[in-house]
């Protein structure tokens, strides 16, 4: 490259990390912002989990003493496998409360 | 056995012992026998129901206990389309599951879940299990009761349904002072205003709610309501969508003087009634045929065995007993059975009146019709060319 071309070129490869240090500020601020949203999810779910309850129900069948689609193992076992199509209503419903 | 969340909604300290009272949704609890809560430090504790509503999906259960604070409770109104929000549950019994998302919509209703409906729509992942869970705002405060989802496989699909926590607490604050909820009630039938049906009432209101029936004996009917009076106000706020007019009327404890501005024969005017009370099963409020050909419906005079039949009174419009397949009639979902009350803010009693307005008003094309199914009227335009 003769001094001419270097010369003319300089100033620009001066001018370039001037140029590209405020992308890396957008980016760190990106970051720094994930990082607080992230926070705020973390604060809400270590306030608010303690006071969040998990319910469990139970109801008597009567009248079926043994029914095919009873597990003989026990709830558990019918609850965990129900539980993944879930349990109250048919697959096929397009809008459904969603109860386990 | 079926599973659900819930969380602590209020602690009442008491003499000998507290009460928690803990939300969660009516479906997650409704005909149980046995109720069992368990917290996030794996404390288990037997509860029972306080309360229920079916109506909105709202339950409350208790506790006796007080260890854990009740959670604040934020205000859905300042909800806004694309915050940020939290749900907090247990799908598929997988106890304290967060997820995050935005507010998608607010104030969806028609779903056909529940009586009342308001819900906030989100796309925090939402499952079977997170029913009655809280939907959360990043200062931790519960704007909504996860209670449904929109789903095609049965699981999460971006698609949930929040109650809003203003309406679910005021159904909760009544079911734990009384142990039941009181509705206020008008009794009117009312509808959402169309572009098309301000025109036919040649009004330039095109938002509102349009009054299509008034029971009788009703405080409306006292209050001097009238039929194809437009609702633009309630309590002074304006009124927009059918939903959301028929969540505040009930929300109003029975016995309030309330205002309601209307628009009638094109002058605006404030009515005031008193706020009844909703008794269960209430609602808001015919033999020769004759034909109109241009509307494809055959009609015939509500006898008294016709209008018993279809819930109307005799002598009082027409039932529709055929309806043309493709014609402006089943185009606008009338049917065998829809009663006729009036034609262009006419009244038909027979089918000559039927046959009479109609014909008076075939050359513009278009007819009002006042229809009813099953006890419940309605503002119908139909078009032809």
């Amino acid at each position: 490259m003769s001094h001419r071309k270097l010369l003319f070129f300089l100033p620009f490869l001066l001018c370039f990390p001037l140029l590209s240090a405020p992308l890396h500020a957008v980016e760190d601020g990106g970051i720094a912002n994930l990082r607080q949203t992230s926070k705020a999810f973390a604060s809400v779910a270590r306030e608010v989990s303690p006071s969040v309850v998990f319910i469990q129900v139970e109801s008597v069948q009567k009248g079926i003493p043994f029914s095919p689609f009873q597990s003989p193992f026990g709830d558990d076992l019918l609850n965990v496998s129900l539980a993944t199509v879930s349990p109250v209503f048919p697959i096929n419903v397009s809008i459904s409360r969603n109860a386990g | 056995m079926g599973q659900g969340s819930g969380f602590v909604f209020k602690i009442d300290k008491g003499m000998l012992s507290d009460t928690s009272y803990i939300l969660t949704n009516n479906h997650v609890v409704e005909g149980a026998d046995k109720i069992r809560v368990t917290f996030q430090d794996g404390r288990e504790l037997e509860a029972k129901i306080t309360g229920a509503d079916p109506k909105s999906d709202i339950a409350i259960l208790e506790i006796e206990d007080s260890e854990h604070l009740a959670l604040p409770m934020g205000n859905s109104a300042n909800l806004e389309v694309g915050e940020w929000v939290v749900a907090v549950g247990n799908p598929f019994g997988l106890s304290h599951t967060l997820t995050v998302g935005v507010v998608s919509a607010k104030g969806r209703s028609g779903l056909g879940i529940n009586d009342y409906e308001d819900f906030i729509q989100t796309d925090a992942a939402i499952n079977p299990g997170n029913s009655g869970g809280p939907l959360l705002n990043l200062d931790g405060e519960v704007v909504g009761i996860n209670t449904a989802i929109f789903s095609r496989s049965g699981g999460y699909m971006g698609v949930g349904f929040a109650i809003p926590v203003n309406l679910a607490k005021n159904i909760a604050d009544q079911l734990i002072d009384s142990g039941e909820v009181t509705r206020g009630y008008l009794g009117i039938v009312i509808q959402n205003m169309t572009p098309e049906l301000a025109e036919s009432f040649d009004i330039d209101e095109k938002k509102g709610i349009l009054v299509a029936q008034v029971s009788e004996d009703s405080p409306a009917e006292k209050a001097g309501l009238k039929v194809g009076d437009l609702i633009v106000r309630y309590q002074g706020e304006k009124i927009t969508e059918v939903a959301d007019f028929r969540n505040r009327v009930a929300l109003t404890p029975p016995g309030t003087a309330s205002n309601l501005t209307v628009i009638r024969n094109g002058k605006r005017k404030v009515i005031n009634v008193n706020i009844g009370t909703l008794e269960d099963g209430q609602v808001a409020a015919s033999a020769s045929t004759g034909t109109a050909d241009e509307l494809g419906l055959t009609v015939q005079t509500l006898t008294a065995d016709l209008a018993r039949q279809f819930d109307a009174k005799a002598g009082q419009g027409v039932v529709v007993t055929e309806v043309k397949p493709g014609s402006v009639a089943a185009m606008a979902g009338i049917r065998n059975g829809t009663v006729i009350l009036q034609v262009n803010k006419m009244d038909v009693n027979s089918i000559a009146d039927f046959q009479r307005a109609v014909k008076k008003r075939s050359g513009d094309k278009r007819v009002l019709l006042l229809v009813s199914d099953r006890g419940m009227s309605r503002y119908v335009v139909l078009s032809w060319r």
